[in-house]
């Protein structure tokens, strides 16, 4: 199951604009299933994300992201995913998504209305304890800071995972706030998080074992994937478009290297 | 009447003993638990293993990064 904690979106450029229209589709071929909304999401305000994010059937989520000087959330606060798990039987992971708190943050609503940052913490306490009796894993997407993390952790014990991240900051080893993990990604999608994790026989988490994907030249590229990104950066402006070409061939070749290598 | 000198001869080996216990008493200090390493064993791209029940996998702040990026 995938999970973004959001801040996709690159600049409200021409080019920008074209990058995080790709990137959305490519995470939606991926099969990514909820992304928590960042700030970056809401530049140019609501209607431009609802235009942006129109049609991609995967669920935008926000907790703490409200209706300026009130408590109501603008986006689903959280959000129940009935996968099934390894074994055949159903898994119920619940999800939550906040950003940073900034009490001077704001950005265009629906209707004329102001977007604002509600706490964080104010609002898991909220609506925390629905989403712990609907699921079998809870699991908060941060886009804040390590220390706040930690914050949230350690007053929150019925989270499973803060899944974070707050530009080039990324986990090396386990971290943890009691039993509730913490693992942070850092930026770029240079790194995919996994965390596996195993129940008891009531249905509660009995064990998470997690890694952190580099993803280096080492990881296979999707042939499918990698041909419709060189079709949309040939669209791109000009002063764009060879440099970004040559990034992709000089990576399509160092992944050729070793398996020419290899014999295969 | 016991003279101050005696006393200290009789006193000393009390404290010493008592001291002793006192510190076979303090539990030894607990060994730093090192956190275990996020990087995947051997060098693999996948962690090998009995599959998990559940498989979450998670990014964040891409910022519209489609291509490499060094």
């Amino acid at each position: 199951m995938l999970l973004d904690t959001g801040n996709f979106s690159d600049n409200p450029t021409e080019v920008g604009d074209l990058r995080t229209a790709t990137l959305l589709q490519s995470m939606k071929a991926l099969g990514y299933k909820a992304i928590n909304v960042g700030e970056r999401d809401l530049m140019l305000g609501y209607d431009d994300f609802v235009k942006r994010t129109a049609g991609l059937g995967m669920t935008f989520l926000s907790t703490n992201i409200v209706k300026q000087g009130t408590k109501e959330p603008i986006f689903p606060p959280y959000t129940v995913f009935e996968v099934k798990g390894t074994s055949g039987k159903p898994v119920r992971v619940g999800v939550l998504g906040v950003d940073r708190y900034s009490p001077v943050w704001q950005k265009a609503g629906p209707a004329g209305t102001n977007l604002g940052m509600a706490s964080p913490a104010d609002m898991i306490a909220t609506y925390l304890p629905e989403l712990r009796a609907k699921s079998d894993v809870v699991v908060l997407l941060a886009a804040l800071s390590k220390e706040d993390a930690h914050d949230l952790a350690k007053r929150f014990t019925d989270l499973d995972l803060v899944l974070g991240s707050y530009g080039g900051i990324y986990n090396t080893v386990e971290d943890n706030e009691g039993r509730v993990g913490i693992y942070f990604t850092g930026n770029q999608g240079k790194r995919i998080g996994e965390s596996r994790v195993t129940f008891d026989a009531k249905s509660r988490v009995a064990d998470v074992t997690s890694y952190l994907h580099f993803l280096t030249v080492h990881y296979p590229e999707d042939k499918a994937m990698q041909d419709s990104l060189a079709a949309v950066l040939a669209k791109m402006p000009k002063t764009e478009a060879p440099k970004k070409a040559e990034l992709l061939k000089k990576q399509a070749e160092a992944a050729a290297a070793p398996a020419a290598a290899d014999g295969h | 009447m016991i003279s101050p000198r005696s006393r200290l001869q009789w006193m000393l080996p009390v404290v010493l003993l008592i001291a002793g216990m006192a510190r076979a008493e303090v539990p030894p200090a607990a060994a730093p638990q090192v956190p275990r390493t996020l990087d995947v064993p051997d060098g693999a791209l996948v962690a090998a293993g009995k599959a998990p029940e559940l498989d979450l996998l998670y990014t964040g702040d891409v910022i519209g990064f489609i291509e490499p990026c060094g």
